[in-house]
């Protein structure tokens, strides 16, 4: 799918969340990034909040630059138009055979009343998404973007991946680990 | 090459209903979306719709609930459950789509991720519960003696019909709804409140197998009354009772404090619960009231105290991702993760997403991305 230009991109997993945190926060900062800005859905939010010590622990820097980070307010949706979006993500799901979540459907269907395009590294939701046309991207675009637009920097992005590597993050999609190369990074 | 657009089915009849209810015409569409003709024209042909095209019409042209319900087909497919409630009250709505919601998932996945042939069975007509019992067993292939938690759940697994344990929620406790039983097919589900203490698991289990079996297919009275005999005759069968009626009588006349622990030796010769043994040696005349007002006593004192398949299936103190991968590699384990495994199996193959698998697995979607990292890669090696 060709990507718009300056869309609003929500963060809808902690895996993401959590992979461009480790970067602190130049990402999150406003305008930033050319294409759109980066905001966080408040249930990822409150999903941080529950986690075990052990997970709590690992990712305490990013924790702290995460609550430096603002939730967008007012994006939950409600009532009629609530539940035919949860409808219509749940048939999309069943003709496709994909289980998805409660909460998945609810990010889905924020991003769809607001025209979001959504950051996630979750593969069947990712699915569901681009076929509800909403444009989709994994927490690794979003780096290789903030090198093109010197956010960050060559040396940044590799130390980056080799974090990433050494807390057995979800390793980067073959497509991703392309981009990278042709930028002359390992990973 | 461009991939195929997906499409959900519609009643287009339903549609142009809308429609014309709205003073528009089919054509009306075409400015209202920015489509071609022929992408419209396309949709009301094949009866199917892009989705987000059909969920932009509804925003649109304000379509109310019923109306989207009207459009979208509802599939012909739906699942009855059977719930196990106490005191035979309906279950609440919010349980049943609770239940209903997983069971769904489950099917789905189980069908897509699964290779097994099973061999299905043969619908049982019997209105004696001993009768019933005896189908039963001969249909799990089990002995009276062979009657354990574990050899009953894989005997159930090679007819196709699969014991899920799964936390519903304090909601789900509170209700008091103990089991459900879901058939697709020749494929069923049954349901365990992860809430249940351990040593009812197997009464609740032959139960819900006991409507299966017997095909029934709505939540009556007659039925439960009966599924409830049949299961105790399972498991605690008069005749065993007539038989030892002697011994047991001369065992339980000695002191009254022996007795609870006379009670667990008949409770574990017959792969049954505490109170289950109580209820059986009541009605077989073979304890006095007065034992039988201690008996019950202990079974109160020391009813909280007893191992709920919630403390094997989840460990707050452990490390969730340890506590999964651990459970799933223990073969003693095993049988109350039946659920999990066909999530794990799911995320292999990509077929959840990382939010509904951590619902499923009661785990943060943290941990259950970490999960499904961990099992892809060992599935490659």
């Amino acid at each position: 799918m060709e990507k718009s230009k300056r869309k609003v991109r929500l963060l809808t997993d902690t895996c993401s969340l959590m992979k461009l945190l480790a970067a602190g926060d130049k990402l999150f900062a406003s305008k930033a990034l050319q294409i759109g800005d980066l905001v966080v859905h408040p249930v990822v939010f409150n999903e941080t909040r529950k986690w075990h010590k052990t997970k709590k622990e690992k990712y305490k820097n990013e924790l702290s630059t995460l609550n430096e980070v603002k939730s967008t307010s007012g994006i939950r949706v409600s009532g009629t138009l609530k539940s035919i979006n949860e409808k219509t993500i749940r048939l999309t799901a069943d003709e496709i055979e994909k289980a998805i979540g409660n909460a998945d459907i609810e990010k889905i269907s924020s991003a769809m009343v607001h025209g979001m395009s959504l950051i996630t590294n979750d593969g069947p939701m990712a699915e569901i998404a681009e076929i509800l046309e909403i444009e989709v991207w994994t927490a690794e675009q979003i780096v290789i973007e903030a090198l093109e637009c010197k956010v960050l920097s060559k040396s940044e992005v590799e130390s980056l991946i080799k974090l990433w590597a050494s807390r057995n993050e979800k390793a980067p999609s073959k497509k991703d680990k392309g981009s990278f190369q042709k930028l002359g990074i390992k990973c | 090459m461009a991939r195929p657009t997906t499409m959900i089915p519609i009643q287009t009849n339903q549609l142009r209903k809308a429609l014309a209810d709205r003073g528009r015409s089919i054509a009306s569409l075409e400015a209202l979306l920015g489509v071609s003709r022929q992408a419209v024209n396309g949709w009301f042909q094949k009866d199917r719709i892009p989705p987000r095209k059909l969920a932009d019409i509804a925003r649109e042209l304000k379509i109310s609930n019923e109306e989207f319900d009207a459009i979208t087909m509802k599939r012909s497919d739906s699942l009855v459950p059977l719930f196990k409630i106490e005191r035979n009250k309906a279950a609440e709505d919010e349980i049943e789509q609770k239940v209903l919601s997983v069971a769904k998932d489950f099917f789905l996945l189980h069908e897509s991720t699964s290779l097994n042939t099973p061999k299905g069975f043969v619908r049982i007509e019997s209105d004696d519960p001993s009768v019933t019992s005896e189908y039963i067993l001969r249909e799990l292939k089990l002995s009276r003696e062979q009657l354990t938690l574990g050899s009953v759940i894989q005997s159930l697994e090679n007819l196709d019909i699969h014991v899920v344990f799964y936390d519903f929620g304090e909601e789900f406790v509170n209700k008091k709804a103990r089991a459900a039983s879901i058939r697709k097919g020749r494929k069923s589900v049954i349901f365990v409140n992860a809430y249940e203490a351990v040593e009812d698991t197997l009464s609740r289990i032959i139960h819900e197998a006991c409507h299966i079996f017997s095909e029934h297919n709505e939540h009556l009275l007659q039925y439960e009354k009966f599924c409830d005999s049949t299961a105790k005759q399972t498991i605690t069968p008069d005749t065993y009772f007539i038989k030892n009626k002697g011994v047991l009588e001369t065992a339980f006349s000695g002191p009254i404090q022996r007795t609870p622990l006379l009670v667990r030796e008949v409770a574990n010769t017959l792969g049954a619960a505490y109170l289950g043994v109580v209820l059986a040696l009541k009605e077989n005349k073979i304890i006095s009231k007065n034992v039988e007002r201690y008996l019950f006593a202990v079974h109160h004192k020391t009813e909280k105290s007893r191992t709920r398949i919630i403390d094997i299936i989840q460990d707050v103190e452990e490390d969730p991702f340890d506590f999964m991968i651990a459970s799933l590699a223990d073969p003693d384990r095993r049988k109350f993760f039946k659920l999990q495994t066909v999530v794990k199996n799911a995320l292999i193959l990509d077929k959840i997403s990382i939010g509904r698998a951590a619902e499923l697995l009661n785990v943060d979607s943290a941990t259950a991305e970490e999960l499904s990292s961990h099992w892809k890669s060992q599935n490659e090696k």
